[in-house]
């Protein structure tokens, strides 16, 4: 683990990815020791302010502090990756694993066309079902994005699962009479882990990206709390008199994104055999 | 070949399945009510149950379902709840609108992403390897709807040069469908640029270190000859199957991209018939969605094959 | 001008500002008139739409019986005159003469009863129905003679006939098209019905047969939906849209300073606030509903959203109408009396309660302000944004706790309390019932006399302020902006665009 920072480190886009990803978890876990002023506070004689002493960043329609605001959504964004994520690879994991390690008709018809299914699923009509019936919220649409994802661990694991089955180390263990079960934890899951941990990397950043279009779209975060997508929406109507409203936000999105893809692409590097 | 193609396709029919009956159940769960949404606030009981009794809501369920079914199979979409206009027509009017986009969005990136990646290939060194990796980056990270939102601010509202919303169809005025149609295309192809271009950096990479590639040179082409003749050839395959692939994810994207520049497109279509509870209209489109996904991997799938026939018994 | 706004006639407020360019300018005919919206309609059919999006587009293709002017006074319209007997039941329309549909067809008294019959089938479902209840015969007395039969009086009957119910539509076309006559939708009014494309246009054409002579002026009528209204605004001053039919607070200030257009207000008559479930655990007592009602400074909410683009409510009925005389009666903030309140309801920490709003820019803000000054008091509101028909679904079952939702504006006050808060009224989404609430609503309604009325309607108010079935906010002010070639533009309180005596400037 140290052996891997440390190779990050030495490339700089590497450095890079870290850093930022450190300053997001930093900033959502200590967002209200950081925050300037309480974000869903209005302050109805500041409305749509430039930035200045006061609010560094501006305010928006509300008399609200935008930079307070977009402090708190870091954690609404970083909550979503990594939950979406975990939820994506809790699903998938385990049973392209299985589905992988037995093949069979199982196999073949039903969790291969099953994922073929699930991957034409317009992403939105399921985040909106969901939606309609749980309740727009943060977790709803964590929910949703956990699900839509979880094919690509499916078939990730699924793909890695049968290269290494085949595997000298694997068939002497079942030689050996080992479980299934055991041998599917303690041999298989090591050799394919790499490929996941980029593959949730990757993930991830695209969850955020997902889960502010659809708060952008109104159905994630719930306001007053505030997220990134939620207030670049509202944002965009205040265009011609303050376009910074929406700047920030979309700002914050791509900058979170860039970092986590960064770090990603360096972990990729490090990880992947292919590349020593 | 054929074998492997009607498999596939065989295959392809109980995806169909599998997602129409996903489709239907969901909108089962939805708690709203299409009658009482048709009739708006001031409908009586006996309005409503008369609506229920006209679109078929009040059949079981299965039977709603075997209903839609036989008349798609027939080539009959069904009509929307909500105005009662046929389906097939909203999707021949939005079809052409997202598929202009969404053809210059992928133009977008390959005039973007191709150029970039090949530079990218043929600079050496390390700092030319870290600015390509954070450019391609950047452009995947680059929320769309963000890049939408300040190419609105910039062209539309400061600059005035184009129109900030709404479409030309390409028959009435191609210059003005062009000029409605180039931000949507931007915001939406700034992704598959950073995509093409990380992957024709990687795969000219790989090529250029080839055999035959170092034979060319050893003949004495020059590399701009090398790097045309062989690399980028040999680098556009994987291309054109990532080509299909980042399509889909196109169309998905569009709903967002809609919303924003206001066009009468497919992802409008599907963001306000779920809005509007109007089931029939969601069914259809979904139907469609994702008759198009699976077609695109399906050709993905046959382009892997014709590439690589060791693939064969997967 | 904000001392203006104040007055509550329903007359033209902002005549001064809505003037058109030059009040003697001939009218031109020919030209293409480009509408935006603010929504895509939905279904045409003027007797299965509730909506006023479709509403605004019909009142153009279809003529109505009688129409309202200026001031919500009944006017003649297909009906040259009409007589209602004494005790208010009976209503005998005389028909003008001539007068055609698109198709050909007479408008008789043949088919005025046809319409009526339409309406009231009940495997039909038309949304008609409700406000037809009363009726229980409708007679041909002569060709151009009908007489509705009422079983109790109405006093919203003749207004009634001048929105949807009263649109005529072309029996051949009925009988030829059947449940497909919304996609044809054949009229008596201004313009024939060309096509319609969802979520882009809706075409109109000039009828040359019109029973009015010489109008319209105007060759084709074209709606385009805007649901963004930075576009509908930014399309309105770049000149490629006429008139806009719905102008957000923010941008008034900025509409009134371009000179190429004209901003009309007049006083509005929907009422806007927070729908509450009386039925509810979380707001099912009078004093929770009163804590949160004193929380809520009116004044403050309007002055940040909407400028002069509403007023502050003191209940259903807006000051445009002839019961409330000034936005001053509102309620005013009192943060003591929000504290009694929950002290004798029990919760003197205060309680949460989620509320369903639509996903609008506008909804949002309110909203949180909602909120914002909810929270000093310890009442914790939860939004949550919903799609407008999911809200509306989960109100008529009584399956939520509080909401905010968008009505349709009334042409009379009967239709905007009745419906909503007496016991059986069809659209009781409070699920509130008092029977001195009732007894006043149907008083009123019994009532033929305005000053009566009027008593009646001041007297409910005093219920809707202890009772608080509904937390009243705000009025919409009614408003158009439109470009100053666009003339002869008449600004109905009622919020229809009525198109057949403007005309384009050259």
């Amino acid at each position: 683990m140290a052996r891997v920072l440390r190779r990050m480190l030495r490339r700089p886009l590497g450095a890079l990815g870290l850093l930022i990803v450190t300053a997001l978890v930093v900033v959502a876990i200590f967002a209200p020791q950081i925050a300037p002023h309480d974000p869903t506070r209005p302050d109805f004689m500041a409305i749509l302010q430039p930035p200045g002493d006061v609010y560094l960043l501006g305010t928006d329609e509300l008399g609200r502090d935008i930079l307070s605001r977009l402090i708190y959504g870091a954690r609404a964004s970083l909550q979503a990756g990594l939950i979406a994520v975990l939820l994506a690879a809790g699903i998938g994991v385990p049973i392209g694993l299985v589905s992988g390690y037995f093949r069979g008709p199982l196999d073949e018809y039903v969790v291969m066309r099953l994922t073929d299914a699930m991957m034409a699923f317009p992403v939105i009509v399921l985040a909106l079902a969901m939606t309609a019936v749980m309740g727009p919220s943060l977790y709803t649409a964590m929910i949703a994005i956990g699900i839509v994802y979880s094919p690509i661990f499916i078939r990730l694991a699924r793909a890695q699962t049968l290269s290494v089955r085949e595997t000298e180390y694997v068939e002497a263990a079942r030689a050996l009479g080992n479980r299934h079960l055991g041998i599917m934890v303690k041999h298989v899951l090591p050799n394919i882990a790499s490929p996941l941990v980029i593959q949730m990397s990757v993930s991830m950043a695209t969850a955020i990206l997902v889960e502010s279009a659809l708060s952008f779209l109104g159905l994630g975060v719930q306001p007053p709390t505030p997220s990134w997508g939620s207030m670049l929406r509202i944002g965009t109507n205040y265009m011609s008199e303050a376009p910074l409203i929406s700047f920030w936000p979309g700002l914050a999105i791509f900058v979170a994104v860039l970092g986590i893809n960064l770090f990603g692409d360096a972990l990729r590097d490090v990880l992947d055999p292919r590349n020593r | 070949m054929v074998f492997f193609v009607l498999r596939r396709m065989l295959g392809m029919i109980p995806i169909l399945f599998l997602i129409t009956i996903g489709v239907f159940l969901v909108m089962q769960v939805l708690p709203g009510d299409p009658a009482r949404m048709i009739l708006g606030q001031e409908a009586t009981p006996e309005a409503l149950a008369a609506v229920r009794e006209r679109l078929g809501l009040n059949q079981p369920l299965h039977m709603q379902y075997l209903s839609w079914l036989g008349n798609v199979m027939t080539g009959d979409l069904g009509r929307s709840m909500v105005d009662n206009s046929p389906v097939s027509r909203a999707i021949l009017n939005a079809l052409p609108v997202t598929l202009q986009i969404t053809a210059l969005a992928l133009l977008v990136g390959l005039v973007i992403g191709v150029p970039a990646g090949v530079i990218a290939a043929t600079s050496p060194g390390r700092l030319g390897d870290g600015v390509a990796t954070f450019i391609g980056l950047t452009c995947i990270s680059l929320p769309g709807f963000w890049v939408a939102v300040l190419l609105l601010y910039v062209f539309s509202l400061w600059l005035g040069w184009l129109p900030s919303s709404g479409f030309v169809r390409f028959s009435v005025d191609p210059w003005q469908s062009f000029l409605h149609s180039i931000m949507p295309a931007i915001a939406l192809g700034l992704r598959p640029a950073g995509i093409f271009m990380r992957l024709v950096r990687s795969s000219m990479i790989e090529v250029m270190k080839s055999d035959y590639v170092r034979t060319a040179r050893a003949k004495g082409l020059t590399a701009r000859a090398v790097i045309l003749r062989h690399g980028l050839r040999t680098s556009l395959i994987p291309l054109v199957t990532i080509l299909s692939v980042e399509f889909a994810a196109l169309l998905g994207n569009v709903v967002v991209i809609d919303t924003i520049f206001g066009l009468p497109g497919f992802g409008r279509l599907i963001f306000n018939s779920v809005l509007r509870l109007d089931l029939t209209m969601m069914q259809s489109l979904v139907l469609i969605f994702a008759v198009a996904v699976i077609v695109i991997n399906l050709v993905t799938d046959i382009l892997y094959f014709i590439l690589d026939p060791r693939i064969k018994e997967r | 001008m904000k001392r203006l706004l104040m007055l509550s006639t329903a007359a033209v407020i902002g005549t001064a500002m809505a003037a058109p360019g030059d009040l003697w300018a001939e009218p031109v005919r020919g030209g293409t008139l480009q509408v935006g919206l603010a929504d895509d309609p939905p279904e045409l059919d003027p007797h299965l739409t509730s909506s006023n999006a479709s509403r605004t587009v019909l009142h153009n293709i279809f003529a109505t019986l009688v129409e309202v002017d200026d001031e919500l006074q009944i006017q003649p319209e297909l009906a040259e005159r009409w007589e209602v007997s004494e005790e208010g039941t009976e209503y005998t329309f005389y028909l003008r003469e001539g007068v055609t549909f698109h198709d050909g067809t007479a408008l008789d008294a043949e088919a005025v009863a046809f319409n009526f019959a339409r309406m009231m089938d009940r495997d039909f479902g038309s949304a008609r129905a409700g406000e037809l209840a009363f009726v229980e015969e409708v007679t041909v007395d002569g060709p151009l003679q009908v007489t509705v039969r009422l079983s109790q009086p109405f006093g919203a009957f003749l207004p009634a006939m001048a929105s949807w119910s009263g649109m005529m539509v072309s029996p051949a076309a009925v009988e030829e098209h059947g449940a497909d006559f919304g996609q044809v939708l054949v009229g008596a009014g201004p313009f024939r019905f060309v096509e319609r494309i969802r979520d882009d246009r809706v075409v109109l054409d000039r009828f040359d047969d019109y029973f009015k002579d010489g109008l319209p002026y105007l060759d084709q009528v074209i709606y385009r939906p805007f649901v963004d209204a930075e576009s509908r605004i930014v399309n309105l001053e770049t000149g490629s849209i006429h008139i806009i039919n719905t102008v957000p607070g923010r941008a008034v200030s900025r509409v009134q300073d371009n000179p190429d257009i004209e901003l009309s207000i007049v006083g509005g008559l929907g009422f806007r606030g927070i729908w509450v479930n009386t039925q509810s655990e979380e707001l099912g007592t009078p004093e929770r509903r009163a804590a949160v009602s004193a929380c809520i400074d009116r004044r403050v909410v309007v002055d940040t959203v909407f400028g002069e683009a509403a007023v502050p409510a003191v209940g259903p009925f807006s000051p445009a109408t002839w019961v409330v005389d000034s936005p001053d009666e509102a309620p005013h903030r009192d943060l003591d009396l929000s504290r009694e309140m929950l002290e004798a309801a029990g919760v003197p920490d205060g309680f949460s309660f989620p509320l369903l709003i639509t996903p609008d820019d506008e909804s949002i803000r309110v909203a949180s302000i909602y909120a914002a000054m909810c929270s000093e008091v310890g009442i914790d509101i939860q939004l949550q944004q919903v799609e407008f028909g999911t809200i509306l679904s989960r109100m008529g079952e009584a399956n939520y706790a509080a909401a905010q939702i968008e009505l349709s504006p009334r042409n009379d006050p009967d239709l905007s309390a009745h419906p909503w808060f007496h016991t059986d009224g069809g659209v009781n989404f409070s699920h509130y019932s008092s029977e001195e609430m009732d007894r006043l609503l149907d008083e009123a309604r019994a009532a033929v006399d305005q000053d009566e009325r009027r008593a009646l309607y001041r007297e409910a108010l005093e219920v809707f302020n202890t009772d608080f079935p509904y937390i009243f906010t705000y009025h919409l002010q009614e408003m158009k902006a439109f470009r100053t070639d666009l003339q002869g533009y008449r600004h109905i309180p009622d919020s229809m665009m009525r198109f057949e005596d403007v005309w384009l400037a050259e």
